[in-house]
């Protein structure tokens, strides 16, 4: 259905009058995306007696409030401490903490915060104007292609992430080890628990994240008195607005990169199970590959905050389009909201173009405005914010430490799981000092059940037969890209070392 | 002019033992898996077979690779720095154990009082030595967990002496 330019008109009125409820979910969002205890999903959950109670538009604005600012609040911790505060944000710790580092801690907020919500804004009008289309990208993508897709996410952090290829990919099939443990989906048998009762629904998220990336992390800290470089100290205490300014300069010279990395958080949104992790990271991996200057990524390098960050944000709007286009939830965060929808009595589906589009289109410029008034209240924080890494590390370690043991056990209240979240900070530590990335490894400790479930419906489909996972053509040119993306790198590395040796050869000539 | 020295010859030989730590544990873990499952049906084997199955070929690599470089010269047996006796470590472990302590305490002690101990010991162990930071820094955090997590939000964090006296006196049960 085509939609007019005055029902956007009287759609974008009433979500600004809907400000009351956008901007307490806002800040909600904001701390829940910060502390990696808590997600989006586990306080919509809570909270959903309470959107219930709403109108149906104030409860989606509030829900909404909350889930977009979730994906932004989560850059923060991996920009000024290497500790994402969602997996979207894993990512952003690539260049974000190297800026921290460097005294830039500022800019690098102000580039994360400025992308997430031009990101944000942008794939929301482009839903807003390509739904009906968007709608059906979701259904070329079945179970095979939804395993290559798996794949595919782990060995591209693998190569991304990794500055060794082969340690990449042990520590992503390593996490992806660990995601399969729990008990068999079918018959219900525990694998591979040590005994643990407490591990028969699985690896926990929470507790692996907090180990692998904030313990981990703090055990290394300790080894300097500040996160910033001693160098970089009086750049990171001089800055001021001007340090503001700058960081929105960087995010408008790098407009084209927000964009399209944005549209590749839209699509991969729309993909049921894969969500802003994967997102975020083939955002990272295609800035990286048509960058001129690949060898700056890893070091600090603007565009590599502005990549995931504008990914991740596109990711919210695309997980909207198979809930309300098809009434097939692609995640919780989706479940929840089609829970909301449907308790006030609306039919998702085609339908509701038809029938109530004003809500239909409602929620995504709900969006839109949530985004306009995250550019507006959420900039001006960074200044302060970026204080909090001057903070000496002998206060810092022992706060992160103890207060994210405990945030360990909010996910499931097992005292167990701090534990885990103890142990996985020492195996991250171990893999930090060796070379293996723990990103790798918590992605796929995060897509270990997810890759379970897709592969056993396909071998279903194939009745057993491995081969199924050729079958399909769009599986297949997916396997081609998982080649090409581990091939690539690879290449470019070996092309560069040859022109470093003919141009050192021909130094020495001369 | 003398030629400048390779990379090789400039740095000392890397420690192969490191690097291979987390292949053990990985295939630790993959091998457990696999033959703690090898009487379940295909449906409960099939990923664990798939994913472990590439983790042990890529584990082999890196250990033919490691073999390769302790061949070569280019690396050495040890552990290099990760388990030196140093200062770092020392406190690495310390925080460590504080950590395990106050997991094991937990429910007796309570979260408030629990975590009290916690960071006021992690920050002696990290060198902080003025009694006013010792207490104050730990004793606001506990007591803001404590109203947010405990009091307000009513999670289910263990309780122990300070909240069975504070929660009556605050009209919460």
């Amino acid at each position: 259905m085509q939609i007019s330019d005055t029902m956007l008109l009287d759609l974008l009125v009433r979500s600004f009058s809907l400000w009351w409820v956008i901007i307490p979910g806002m800040l909600l969002g904001l701390i829940v995306g910060i502390l990696p205890g808590f997600s989006a999903q586990n306080t919509l959950i809570i909270l959903l007696p309470v959107t219930l109670h709403m109108g149906v538009e104030a409860g989606m604005a509030f829900m909404i409030g909350l889930y977009c600012t979730t994906q932004l609040g989560g850059g923060i911790p991996a920009i000024l401490f290497n500790m994402p505060g969602e997996g979207g944000a894993a990512a952003t710790t690539l260049d974000g903490y190297p800026m921290t580092r460097k005294g830039q801690a500022q800019q690098a907020l102000v580039l994360c915060f400025a992308a997430s919500a031009f990101g944000g804004l942008i794939t929301t009008v482009a839903t807003l104007a390509l739904l009906p289309w968007l709608s059906q990208i979701g259904l070329y993508f079945k179970s095979i292609e939804m395993v290559v897709v798996m794949v595919f996410g782990v060995t591209l952090i693998a190569a991304i992430a990794a500055r060794d290829l082969l340690k990449g990919l042990i520590a992503g099939f390593f996490g992806l080890m660990i995601g399969a443990v729990g008990a068999d989906p079918v018959y219900g048998l525990p694998r591979g628990t040590l005994g643990f009762v407490e591990l028969y629904d699985g690896v926990p998220l929470i507790p692996a994240l907090i180990g692998l990336f904030a313990v981990s992390e703090a055990f290394e800290m300790l080894e300097s008195e500040t996160v910033v470089r001693s160098t970089h100290l009086a750049r990171a205490r001089s800055a001021s607005w001007r340090d503001t300014l700058d960081g929105v300069r960087m995010t408008a010279r790098y407009w084209w990169q927000t964009i399209w990395t944005s549209l590749i958080g839209l699509v991969v949104g729309i993909l049921p199970g894969a969500g802003s992790t994967v997102a975020a990271f083939l955002a990272y991996h295609y800035s990286k590959l048509f960058s001129k200057t690949p060898e700056l990524y890893g070091t600090g390098h603007p565009p590599g905050v502005i990549a995931p960050e504008s990914a991740n944000n596109g990711v919210t709007s695309g997980t909207l389009v198979p809930v309300l286009a098809l009434g097939i939830p692609g995640g919780t965060t989706g479940a929840i909201m089609m829970i909301v929808l449907t308790y006030h009595g609306l039919v998702l589906g085609p339908r509701l173009f038809i029938e109530k589009p004003e809500i239909a289109y409602g929620v995504f410029m709900q969006m839109a405005v949530c985004y306009f008034l995250m550019i507006l209240m959420i900039l001006p924080l960074a200044r302060y914010m970026s204080r909090i890494v001057w903070i000496p590390t002998r206060f810092l370690v022992p706060l992160i430490l103890s207060l994210l043991t405990v945030a360990a056990f909010s996910e499931r209240e097992y005292i167990f799981d701090m534990g885990l979240a103890v142990g996985f900070g020492v195996i991250g530590y171990i893999a930090r000092k060796t070379g293996y990335e723990v990103t790798a490894m918590l992605i796929g400790v995060l897509m270990g059940p997810l890759l379970e479930t897709y592969l056993l419906r396909a071998l279903r489909i194939g009745q057993g037969d491995p081969m199924v996972l050729f079958s399909s053509p769009l599986g297949n040119a997916l396997w081609v890209m998982v080649v090409l993306a581990l091939m690539l790198p690879w290449v470019r590395e070996r092309r560069k070392k040859g022109v470093l040796a003919q141009a050192s050869a021909a130094g020495y000539e001369s | 002019m003398q030629e400048p020295a390779s990379d090789h010859q400039r740095q000392p030989p890397a420690p192969a033992g490191t690097g291979l730590i987390i292949p053990a544990l990985a295939v630790a873990l993959a091998v457990y898996y696999l033959i703690s499952t090898a009487e379940l049906s295909w449906e409960a084997r099939s990923a664990g077979l798939f994913v472990g199955s590439i983790l042990l070929v890529l584990c082999a690599l890196q250990i033919l690779r490691s073999g390769r470089s302790l061949a070569a010269g280019r690396a050495a047996w040890g552990f290099a720095e990760l388990f030196r006796d140093s200062v770092d470590n020392r406190r690495r472990l310390g925080l460590l154990l504080l950590v395990v302590l106050f997991i094991a305490a937990i429910e007796w002690v309570g979260v408030t009082l629990g975590l009290f101990l916690l960071i006021a010991g992690s920050m002696a162990v990290m060198g902080v030595r003025q009694v006013r930071q010792l207490v104050l820094v730990p004793g606001i955090t506990a007591l803001t967990v404590f109203v947010l997590l405990v009091w307000l939000l009513g999670t289910r964090l263990p309780k122990g002496p300070f909240e069975a006296a504070m929660l009556p006196l605050l009209g919460a049960s």
